[in-house]
């Protein structure tokens, strides 16, 4: 059962990780403005029709 | 194979997207005049428009190929405003050098970069548009449109462009946009959204990762399992809960230790007790390696109630951005007049620099910014910023005029009388900030409730400690904490912030928005409403309520003879009149001559008319017309040529087609009324006689508007405004609930409770019926949490509820709460 051990300390890892990669996009900006991107991508696509 | 784009249009119309209605423009929405004939082929098929602006803006679309805006919107926009001479004179003034510093920055490469704040953006295909239609423009290099902030970033090369052709643009689609200092707006608003998602994200991506190991720990009830393995599981969940506690509560502990400085318990004492308790008690109990640990309690509180905080907080602030025009700077600019007779200059200079004695220059159009006297110059000024009433008062030499005040028909020489701080505005101003700072505030059930919930629970707590450590010799700890931690807190601070959060939702989606929250507490209580009555029980603009043919001529005929004549005015019985009709350029007029106050006179199709009010008309072609009793509640215009009387113009500022039902409304609901207006006392009669209100006064100044709703207060109603900000800005300022309407001031929206987006008054009744139905669901709230709370706590303090137990019982609890805030989202009421 020893493995777990390692387990858990590489899980704690990508924890780190995934915390840091989450506060990065709130400080880019990245949850700023939803509605407007995701709209755009619909937009730009039926122009380029 | 259908394009993609119609097949997004057909979805878009099953789905209920906005189409216009047989009869309602396609751009606006509004309705389409009878017998008018503007259209536009948009995507082949032939549209209606309402008037010559919304077709203007439908075929600058269209030239541009960028038609697919009407497949997307979500909403209809705006009827655009008559692009008017003083407007681009507006514009222009942006170019001045002076005011480009804070504004305009310059970049590495030498374009120059502005921030702007949009108005009139009603859905993300408005962004879209704007943004395309920009980087179009020859010397545009970039644009940025933020749809969720309406803000817009553009950059041009000012060799090639000049900022006010950029916002000459942005108003020919049918938008405005103001620059704005940057740094100020940005930063409250994205700082403190910045500032939750954060420890939002931190709360629930530990709290996963602690659920995960407690619901091992969960199948290990009995405490049978190897001691290292529940030892290394118990001190991993310690440290993945250490940053939940240490960061993502902060709020907590800040607002408790607010509370505690301020002397008032409030439910963020109880809810950091509970989290500082529960964490500590569960360390000891790791490191002692024996007792219950609740980390997985402490990551369930902290993520619901950060989710729960910033959901109050996204809505707040996305009702409030629909309100725009924040902070926008208009350049005050002034012409004032240097020299003597001899040798007149006209010399532009910022307003705030201008002294008592100086003489200014106002142009038709152009507000006038201090208070003075007229020194030379004939013209009529509209005062509605005292009296609320648009109908312009003529105005000659040596008679006193109002800062605020608009300059209506001719260019007048004005000498300053008042300085700054003494004119009529900034006197307006002070007493808005007085009736602010002496605002009744009706205390919310919640932190009525909270105090004393707090305080019972610590002194429970206490008790329980008491009893079992001293009294009955056993461990203290576990009862301790689990009574802080299944008092929960949870239920009782999402009780009300929850609810309240789903109404201002759900108004929103009725367009309403709330900028207070609490008000929606203080408007299920309201036992008094104050209507204004220009621009809020009626629509505030002159109408065409009748043509009556005197000759020969045929009405239609009249009519366009009347449009031509006032084709370039802008007073409101001009606009009223044009309004209608497009002109035909062959009966464009000519050598038309301007009385202020009296009529217009000119030549169409060769033949000299004259319109005006009768003295004026009868001036000209003799007495032949009837003279029937004057009408006080409207106006008569009439048209003749030479000799002879051709038609009477009637008009008036109708009463909203809603006032009527939402005054039923209200008196069904046992709410007293009155209005309370600045306009002659037969017109405020009129309305008030046609809407059923006993209670009416006129002729009132601002303050004295403010003096009746103080003395209402005093007699312990509960009052509301509904008003425009135009003359009743002290009186919104003070009352319990502030109400305003779609057309009201930047200003009074901005500093109400309540704005009704849409024109009208029918939001009110929406508005009242989901306030009351949310303090309802407030009630129902507190009555479950207290109940569980009552039920829950003995068992606590015996020692009964195991830590799991615990946290069952307040997520659910909590979930209840939610589940019952939720209904305000949904249904009919």
């Amino acid at each position: 059962m020893e493995i777990i051990v390692l387990l858990i300390g590489v899980s704690l890892m990508l924890v780190g990780l995934i915390v840091w990669a989450f506060l990065w996009a709130v400080d880019s900006g990245q949850f700023d403005d939803l509605d407007g991107q995701g709209m755009a991508i619909l937009m730009e696509d039926a122009k380029e029709d | 194979m259908r394009s993609s784009q119609a097949l997004i249009w057909e979805a878009s119309e099953a789905s209920g997207a906005p189409r216009a209605a047989t009869g309602a423009c396609f751009h606006c929405g509004q309705p389409v005049p009878p017998g008018s004939a503007w259209a536009v082929t948009i995507d082949g098929s032939a549209r209606r428009m309402c008037c010559p602006g919304c077709q203007a803006v439908a075929e600058s679309i269209c030239a541009c190929g960028l038609s697919a805006f009407y497949a997307y919107r979500t909403a209809v926009g705006d009827r655009p405003e008559t692009a008017t001479s003083e407007l681009l004179r507006e514009l222009a003034a942006y170019d001045e050098p002076g005011l480009s510093g804070a504004l305009i920055g310059t970049e590495a490469t030498g374009a120059r970069r502005v921030h702007l704040v949009l108005e009139g953006v009603r859905c993300a295909a408005c962004a879209w548009l704007i943004e395309k239609r920009l980087l179009r423009l020859p010397g545009v290099t970039g644009c940025e449109v933020n749809y969720a902030n309406r803000e817009a970033v553009v950059r041009w090369d000012p060799v090639t462009t000049r900022l006010s052709a950029i916002l000459e643009v942005v108003r020919h689609l049918g938008y405005r946009a103001y620059p704005f200092d940057a740094q100020r707006r940005q930063a409250g608003l994205a700082r403190e959204r910045t500032y939750y998602l954060r420890r939002f994200g931190v709360a629930a991506l530990f709290g996963m990762q602690v659920m995960m190991v407690a619901s091992a720990l969960y199948f290990d009830a009995d405490a049978s399992g190897e001691r290292q393995t529940l030892a290394l599981l118990n001190w991993l969940n310690l440290a993945m809960t250490l940053p939940i506690v240490a960061y993502a509560a902060q709020p907590f502990f800040a607002g408790a230790w607010r509370a505690l400085r301020g002397g008032r318990p409030g439910m963020d004492l109880s809810v950091a007790l509970g989290i500082a308790l529960a964490f500590l008690g569960s360390a000891w109990h790791t490191w002692t390696g024996r007792g219950e640990v609740y980390f997985d309690s402490i990551a369930m509180f902290v993520t619901l109630l950060l989710l729960g905080r910033y959901l109050e907080l996204s809505v707040q602030q996305r009702a409030s951005r629909l309100l725009e025009g924040v902070t926008r700077i208009v350049p005050s600019l002034v012409r004032r007049i240097e020299g003597s007779d001899g040798g007149c200059r006209l010399e532009t200079v910022p307003a705030h620099t201008v002294r008592p004695g100086d003489r200014l220059l106002v142009r038709p159009g152009e507000t006038l910014t201090h208070d003075g006297r007229v020194a030379a110059g004939d013209s009529s000024v509209d005062e509605s910023v005292q009296t609320g009433e648009s109908v312009p008062v003529r105005k000659t030499s040596g008679q006193h005029v109002l800062g605020g005040s608009i300059n209506v028909e001719s260019p007048l020489e004005i000498e300053v009388t008042a300085a700054d701080a003494d004119s009529f505005m900034a006197r307006i101003r002070a007493l808005v900030a007085e009736a602010e700072a002496q605002k009744p505030r009706l205390a919310a059930l919640a932190a009525r409730i909270a105090s004393w919930f707090v305080v019972g629970v610590l002194v429970l707590a206490l008790a329980t400690a008491v009893y079992h450590g001293w009294y009955a010799g056993l461990p203290w700890l576990p009862p301790t904490v689990a009574v802080l931690v299944v008092s929960c807190p949870c239920a009782l601070a999402l009780a009300t912030p929850v609810a309240l959060t789903a109404a201002a939702s759900a108004l929103l989606a009725r367009g309403i928005a709330v900028l207070r929250i609490d008000a929606l507490e203080d408007l299920a209580r309201v036992t008094h409403v104050i209507f204004d009555k220009t621009g809020t029980l009626t629509t505030g603009r002159l109408e065409l309520v009748a043509v009556t043919p005197l000759g020969a001529m045929s009405a239609d005929a009249c009519l366009r003879v009347a449009a031509s004549l006032e084709e370039y005015s802008e007073h409101p019985i001009a606009r009223a009149l044009a309004r209608l009709i497009p002109v035909d350029s062959q009966l464009r007029a000519s050598a038309v001559v301007n009385t202020p106050g009296a009529g217009v006179e000119g030549t169409v199709g060769g033949v000299r008319y004259a319109l005006g009010a009768l003295p004026f008309v009868r001036r000209y072609c003799g007495a032949a017309i009837d003279e029937t009793e004057p009408v006080d509640t409207g106006k008569r215009v009439y048209l003749a040529a030479a000799g002879d009387p051709l038609a009477l113009f009637q008009l008036s500022d109708p009463l909203r087609a809603d006032a009527k039902p939402t005054v039923a409304y209200l008196s069904e609901q046992g709410i007293a009324m009155t209005i309370l207006s600045g306009d002659r006392p037969p017109a405020v009669a009129a309305v008030a006689a046609a809407l059923g209100i006993q209670t009416a006064h006129a002729a009132l100044r601002p303050a004295e508007k403010l003096a009746r709703l103080t003395a209402l207060q005093q007699r312990g109603e509960v009052v509301a405004v509904v008003g425009d900000g135009v003359n009743d800005a002290p009186m919104l300022a003070g009352a319990h609930v502030a109400i305003t309407v779609s057309n009201a001031t930047e200003h009074a929206k901005l500093s109400s409770d309540l704005v009704l987006l849409h024109e009208g008054l029918a939001g009110l009744i929406g508005a009242l019926r989901i306030a009351r139905q949310t303090r309802r669901i407030v009630r129902q709230n507190f009555g479950w949490a207290l109940g569980y709370n009552l039920v829950a706590l003995p068992l606590a303090f015996a020692g009964a509820i195991a830590a799991w137990l615990a946290a069952f019982f307040m997520s659910a609890s909590s979930l209840a709460v939610t589940l019952n805030a939720a209904r305000l989202l949904g249904g009919r009421h």
